[in-house]
């Protein structure tokens, strides 16, 4: 009856097994403990009945005790103490209940025997069979069933008179007796199989409880785990997590909310959130937002940050960063709301915003005192340094007052060197230095170098050598000011360092992945330490304290030059030895080579290039243009350059006559100069700008600022060309303005870009004392531009006597002036030597050094006598 | 390992039951001494025999146990033959025991009897009138005194149920024939083992 392997494994439930066999055994066990008791009970019931009924036998008078007693004692003794024995030591096993059911119906039979042989007793047979299938084992009841089938079987068959009563019968008789516990056995094997489906029901039932108890914990502990760790995520969440239903009422509040709005948790659940942290001039917004979001789910303050105004249990408002999350369920939607004070970040914004505009003020202030300063300083140690020279050039000065001018030369020399590199190093780390990427030829550029420190390097008697390692392209892609001036720091360096020997200046085009220029600066010279080569790109650092005595120096240079180098896209190194010279590398990318001739490298010195005025000039034909110049020399040369190039010119000698042209005059340009009497070119462009005028206007400036571009742009230039104008670049920069292009030519003291092989090189310095001519750079052999040559130089001729009176008069505003034209016109004419020393003057005159002024006019007086005028064929 | 010495336990108990069983079973069937009962009423007998019809005569000893199941099986055979035979009971009262020696359960059982003439026999003296020596033994005569049957009617000491004397003596009143005519007695002894007194009673069978 118990279910078989197979029907526990169809179930698939080993738990159920397991509980179907404990409760098997404590099924069994249970009764056997039970018949154990009955057991005992029987046996004492028996010796009571045998005493009760036949406690004596007599043979007449005499009697003893009737051997029912004797049988119901021992007997029933023996036929108790096994079960018994077994029910108590081995409780549930199979053989204890099947000796437990033979004993029982042998105890049927001392029954029956001591109580006289009653019919009623024989009912302990029936009774004792239903009590063993409490075991619901059919098995138990076979060894009673077999006890009392042999026992009629052998009365039967042996003495048939005590079975039936008469003392023949048939063999067969004996299973009528039997039949009725058969029959009774059929009844309780149904039972017995009934009772173990039932406790199979009940195992399985119990085993799926079981499970099912199991889960449920685990998910309460899950569930209990997850509670657990969200709420510990919103108890310490560093922001406050309020919840709220539908009817706007508080249902969770963190202890960060205790913090942000100053209320218990206990004062605030099912408060309403309107009447407890919004400020009451935000409250009718509030439920009207929350009756438009639960009327029509348009939630638009839902889920993003937004700013709020919260209001503190104590009255006061403060912003607050607030995030609102609807959480939409079966039937119902609630709200939970993450907020934050944000009064320090307003306030840390506020600091920043305040600190942002003083830094931007502070910026301004330092850019502003930086222009104020360089022209500042600038200005009187121009007008020192132009006064002595004029006092070294005066022939009756004896030689120890030249040497005390000299060596005050030298000294505000060195003194507008360092506040220039000073200014240079501030710009470049406020980041305001900006470099451009232009193509320029490098040959060309460190030839120019080579020319203009080739004289000091004779003086000190070293050799100079220029070269080139591997092919040298037309052009690379860099800044050529930048460049210059580090090729003029670098060079000039290892010139000042080398007292003998050679410094060699070799130039290779390095390709890869990206082409570099690489300049190696070898000299012959004192060499750097190995500790110092790291410290001397620093700042008002160099090699050891002795150079600055022996060779002075600023310690700027190589620091500006590493800087500079660095914001060409390249680098600035040294490799030296002490006693043996140095080795500086500047790498510096060399843009695009696509499309570039490289030239075989040649011997040191020129390659020559195609002049640049040899090159196709543009050509203007038609083209009206207006030339706003107050300079005669500027006007006849720009006039003459556009003129050649196939232009109308018609010229102005200021703004005011400028606007007037234009009121009368069709122009397809205009080119204005920005410093003018009556009216400068700013006020002019403006007013045109102002009435209409859509004319492309080139502004023409001795100014090379970026400030003076932004300057001329802000005022309507549509172009900017800085003086001294260069021929190709004015025609080009007029083309590409009728064109629609912007145009920017900037030069940065020198017209590098025009070049003669018989055009005499500029000076070195304005301390070398010589008496060479100084040549335009015009060409010399063009009647029309030998004729502004001369026109210049006896311009300049006049203007130098205006400038001497006006120096004499204290004029310095008139200095000023006619140093800019000097500026101006100079370069104009081809004298650039004239360009530096004018816009020194010019700087020292709006200096108001007016006492420090007349000894460089002085100086430029004796320039004036170099001025050579070509002889025109 | 407890398989063997459980088996060994089980094997010796089974033995000790089966033992004590066939003891039980032993004294169960062993019958009591057989009555030398005269083949003719003795006339000296006590009892009166009835002329008309049968009579039966039982002797119980009234402290016998087992006679309770002699009686059950009297009144079955009076609810068979009800009225169609005379019965007397005699209850032996050995000597030297008092009046209140017939005072059992038994004595008054037989005196609710029907019908039933019940008296004592004083030192048992009927009782060797007629032969009768053990607690259950049943003589029948026929009307005109013939014994009839003699014997137990109990299958076994103490059980009632259906027996072979019961159903002999029914026969036999209802005027049918039996081929059982003696069957054993089952029941207590009705004198002592020694007894005190041994009347020579006269065979009155033999006028």
């Amino acid at each position: 009856m118990r279910p078989t392997i197979k029907e526990r494994e169809s179930v698939g439930s080993s738990r159920a097994a397991e509980l179907f066999d404990q409760h098997w055994r404590e099924n069994a066990t249970r009764t056997d403990r039970m018949f154990a008791v009955l057991m005992v009970v029987q046996w004492m019931g028996s010796v009571i009945l045998a005493v009760a009924i036949s406690p004596r036998s007599w043979e007449g008078s005499q009697s003893h005790v009737h051997p029912h007693v004797w049988l119901a004692l021992f007997l029933g003794a023996a036929l108790a103490s096994l079960p018994v024995y077994l029910a108590w030591r081995f409780p549930g096993r199979t053989f204890t209940r099947h000796v437990i059911a033979l004993a029982q119906i042998m105890f049927s039979s001392l029954l029956i025997q001591v109580s006289g042989g009653r019919i009623e007793t024989h009912f302990h047979v029936f009774g004792s069979l239903a009590f063993l299938a409490f075991y619901r084992d059919w098995k138990v009841l076979v060894p009673a069933t077999v006890f009392v089938a042999l026992d009629h079987f052998l009365r039967g068959v042996y003495w048939p008179q005590t079975v039936f009563g008469i003392t023949t019968t048939a063999p067969w008789r004996w299973l009528e007796h039997a039949a009725w516990v058969i029959y009774e056995d059929v009844f309780l094997l149904i039972a017995c199989a009934g009772g173990v489906r039932d406790m199979w029901s009940s195992a399985l039932r119990t085993a799926e409880l079981e499970r099912m108890n199991r889960d449920m914990k685990q998910q309460t502990k899950e569930l209990e785990a997850a509670y657990l760790s969200k709420h510990a995520i919103v108890e310490t969440a560093l922001d406050a997590v309020v919840s709220m239903d539908e009817r706007g009422r508080i249902t969770g509040w963190n202890s960060q909310a205790e913090a942000v709005f100053g209320w218990s948790e206990a004062e605030v659940m099912g408060q309403s959130v309107a009447a407890t942290i919004i400020p009451s001039s935000y409250r009718t917004a509030h439920q009207q937002g929350l009756k438009r979001y639960l009327e029509t789910g348009d939630g638009g303050v839902l889920n993003k940050r937004i700013e709020v105004v919260g209001l503190h249990r104590d009255g006061r408002e403060f912003p607050v960063e607030l995030a609102i999350a609807p959480i939409r369920s079966a039937d119902s939607v609630s709200f939970c709301a993450f907020a934050r004070d944000i009064t320090s970040r307003q306030q840390a914004a506020d600091a920043m915003r305040s600190a942002k505009e003083a830094a931007e003020a502070a910026s301004y202030a330092k850019t502003a005192f930086l222009a104020n300063m360089s022209h500042e300083i600038r200005t009187p140690l121009n007008a020192m340094l132009g006064f002595t020279d004029v006092l070294v050039s005066q022939t009756d000065a004896t030689p120890q007052q030249r040497d005390y001018l000299q060596t005050i030369h030298d000294s505000g020399r060195h003194l507008l060197t360092l506040i220039n590199d000073v200014l240079d190093l501030s710009k470049i780390e406020s980041g305001q230095m900006q470099v451009e990427k232009v193509r320029c030829s490098p040959h060309e550029m460190i030839d120019a170098t080579i020319s203009i420190l080739r004289v000091p390097a004779q003086e000190r008697g070293l050799m100079l050598e220029y070269f080139w390692k591997s092919e040298i392209p037309d052009s690379i892609e860099t800044d050529p000011a930048r460049l210059r001036q580090i090729l003029m720091n670098l060079i000039g360096n290892a010139i000042k360092f080398t007292e003998v020997g050679s410094v060699q200046v070799a130039a290779r085009l390095a390709k890869g992945e990206s082409a570099h220029l690489v300049i190696d600066v070898i000299d012959t010279g004192v060499g750097i330490e190995a500790q110092a080569a790291l410290r001397i790109f620093d700042p008002f650092v160099q090699a050891d304290s002795s150079i600055t005595r022996r060779f002075g120096g600023t310690g700027l240079g190589l620091s500006i030059s590493r800087r500079l180098a660095r914001l060409l896209g390249g680098d600035l190194t040294v490799n030296s030895e002490v006693g043996r010279g140095s080795i500086f590398t500047l790498t510096i990318p060399a843009g695009s080579l696509d499309g570039l001739r490289l030239t075989q490298r040649a011997s040191a010195d020129v390659v020559a290039t195609p002049r640049l005025d040899q090159r196709t000039l543009r050509s203007l034909p038609g083209c009206r243009i207006l030339l706003v110049e107050d300079g005669v020399t500027n006007r006849k040369l720009i006039s003459l350059i556009l003129e050649r190039a196939g232009a109308s010119v018609w010229c102005a000698e200021n703004g005011q006559a400028g606007l007037e042209a234009v009121a009368w005059e069709p122009f397809d340009l205009i080119l204005m100069d920005m410093q003018m009497p009556v009216m400068d070119g700013y006020t002019a462009t403006r007013e045109l700008r102002r009435t209409g005028c859509t004319l492309p206007i080139i502004a023409l400036t001795a100014h090379a600022m970026a400030s003076d571009e932004r300057k001329c742009r802000e005022a309507g230039c549509s172009g900017y060309l800085t003086k001294p104008i260069d021929r190709a670049q004015l025609l080009e920069a007029v083309a590409a303005a009728l064109s629609g292009a912007e145009v920017s030519v900037c030069h940065k003291g020198f017209a590098a870009s025009q070049k003669r092989p018989d055009a005499v090189r500029p000076a070195f310095s304005l301390e070398t004392h010589t008496d060479r001519p100084i040549t335009s750079c015009l060409p010399a052999d063009d009647p029309e531009f030998c004729e502004i040559i001369a026109d210049f130089v006896g311009q300049f001729q006049t203007k130098l006597a205006e400038l001497n009176s006006a120096v004499i008069d204290g004029d310095l505003r008139r200095v000023a002036e006619l140093a800019h034209w000097i500026k101006g016109a100079g370069g104009t004419a081809g004298f650039d030597e004239l360009t530096r020393p004018a816009a020194e003057l010019e700087k020292m005159a709006k200096g108001g050094a007016g006492e420090k002024i007349a000894p460089l006019v002085e100086r430029r007086t004796s320039l004036a006598s170099r001025l050579h005028v070509p002889i025109h064929p | 390992m407890v398989r063997w010495p459980i088996a060994i336990l089980i094997a010796a108990w089974c033995v000790c039951a089966g033992l004590g069983l066939a003891r039980m079973l032993t004294f169960e069937l062993t019958p009591a001494a057989a009555a030398t009962a005269p083949a003719k009423w003795p006339q000296s007998a006590a009892a009166i025999r009835d002329a008309s019809r049968p009579t039966l005569v039982l002797f119980l000893h009234p402290r016998c146990p087992c006679s309770r199941a002699t009686l059950a099986e009297l009144e079955r055979l009076i609810g068979e033959c009800d009225g169609r035979f005379a019965l007397r009971i005699v209850f032996v009262r050995p000597a030297g025991t008092g009046d209140d020696w017939n005072r059992t359960d038994l004595y008054r059982a037989a005196e609710k009897i029907p019908l039933a003439v019940v008296f004592c026999d004083v030192d048992g003296i009927e009782a060797a009138r007629f032969g009768a020596k053990a607690s259950g033994q049943a003589l029948l005569y026929a009307a005109d005194g013939r014994l009839l049957f003699q014997g137990g009617m109990t299958a076994s000491r103490g059980h009632e149920g259906d027996n072979a004397g019961r159903t002999a003596l029914a026969s036999l009143i209802s005027g049918g024939h039996t081929n059982c005519t003696q069957t054993a007695v089952f029941g207590c002894s009705l004198v002592n083992p020694s007894p005190t007194f041994s009347p020579v009673v006269s065979d009155a069978t033999n006028d």
